[in-house]
């Protein structure tokens, strides 16, 4: 009698959080259209709502059928300013490699590391985190994830300039080292 | 002329690096080239849409930002295994 | 001349020069591994300096938005591109479509070591003579 009530609240608390969903979706492309054609005639906001509409749809249909397993965390934004400062240091880095290569003329090779990189399981949280390290790595112009090798359970990053580690690299080999002590207890 | 045209004409010139890699290099250096190139004329036409004073010119360096990326992932696809 | 004006052509003169010198950085690396670093600064630091001169000329109008949207559209396929033909190039080595090595036999660079399969490991635990690079962070 207690699960045929819990039923019919899932679908609801479901529901409620698909409409969630597609209401921010819908606000977020709307801002967007408004962007980008700069005016508040009335046809370009029937125009723009409608398309926002039809593109939250579409957004919220392949998140529901599981096509989409995207769910970063909202504490993984305040990695943002490490990253910029990251950027910043990396063109330095790339800055002096390029002087070294053209005025000193000394050879400059980059080199390809291995690092202990937790792949997870196929849900919506290790995907999003999997697909964010490897953005974040990426980003830093003096290095880029080359592959993401799930049975070895690592990544393959290039870097031009050798230096020690990042914070995001850093932080995933400690968490992959962890994982694998644990796994063996 | 203007500031933001100098400037434009100067980044055309960042093109001639690129095109020496695409023609000389391996099909991979060739698509770093060709990515380079992209990502340089979305800049050149900023700056031309600014040098003109012409805001709608600001949408062809979206819309080739855009394609730069669809293409350069659409090409490195293809030379995983096909080129 | 206005602040305005000097702002613009510092910004206009920054993004400028690094688009330059990034694209000499792709000319000159040898490998594509190397040359592709060069595409983050050339999508990253010089579309926004170019943003921030029309945003300072134009301040948050239709063209400094369309500006800084165009630039932000970069910065966000920069990592993407670089990942995505980084890993062509690693399978075409792999699957050997690409003789990278026998490249680097052309040009007397040594063999061992260069490609990707040959990484070391780098590890949070990992200190001693593995990680000479000075990569392994200790915790």
């Amino acid at each position: 009698m207690e699960a045929q009530h819990r039923r019919p609240n899932r679908a609801r608390t479901a529901q409620a959080r698909s409409l969630a969903l597609w209401l921010a979706w819908w606000a977020v492309l709307f801002v967007l259209w408004l962007l980008l054609v700069d005016t508040v005639q009335w046809e370009e906001l029937v125009v723009g709502s409608a398309a926002a509409a039809v593109s939250a749809t579409v957004a919220v249909v392949l998140l529901r059928r599981g096509y989409l397993r995207f769910h970063p965390r909202a504490a993984w934004l305040g990695e943002i300013p490490w990253l910029v400062w990251d950027v910043i240091v990396d063109c330095g880095l790339l800055a002096g490699a390029l002087w070294r290569k053209v005025v000193l003329r000394q050879p400059v090779e980059g080199v390809t590391i291995r690092v202990p990189f937790h792949h997870g399981g196929d849900n919506g949280r290790d995907g999003a985190r999997r697909a964010l390290v490897n953005f974040a790595v990426s980003l830093t112009p003096n290095s880029y994830v080359v592959d993401i090798d799930p049975e070895a359970d690592s990544l393959l990053v290039h870097r031009l300039v050798p230096c020690p580690l990042d914070r995001v690299l850093r932080r995933e080999a400690e968490r992959a080292t962890l994982s694998s002590k644990e796994e063996t207890l | 002329m203007n500031a933001w045209l100098i400037a434009a004409t100067a980044l055309l010139f960042g093109l001639i690096p690129c095109a020496i890699v695409m023609l000389r290099g391996s099909p991979v250096e060739a698509l770093v080239g060709l990515q380079m190139a992209g990502v340089l004329e979305t800049v050149v036409l900023v700056l031309l849409a600014e040098g003109f004073h012409r805001p709608p010119f600001f949408d062809l360096a979206l819309v080739l930002a855009l394609l730069t990326l669809a293409g350069g992932l659409v090409f490195a696809r293809m030379m995983e295994r096909w080129v | 001349m206005s602040l305005v004006s000097i702002a613009v052509v510092v910004l206009l003169v920054f993004g400028v020069a690094v688009e330059l010198a990034c694209c000499l950085g792709v000319l000159v690396m040898d490998g594509a591994y190397n040359k592709l670093h060069f595409l983050g600064p050339a999508a990253i630091v010089g579309p926004l300096a170019i943003a921030a001169a029309v945003v300072v000329q134009e301040s948050f109008s239709q063209a400094g938005i369309k500006a800084l949207l165009t630039a932000g559209l970069l910065i966000v396929a920069s990592p993407v591109l670089s990942h995505a033909t980084a890993r062509a190039l690693y399978i075409r080595q792999r699957d050997h479509v690409e003789p990278e090595l026998v490249g680097h036999l052309r040009r007397g660079l040594p063999t061992s070591g260069t490609g990707p399969d040959a990484a070391p490991v780098v590890g949070a635990d990992m200190g001693g003579p593995g990680s000479d690079l000075g990569l392994g962070g200790r915790p």
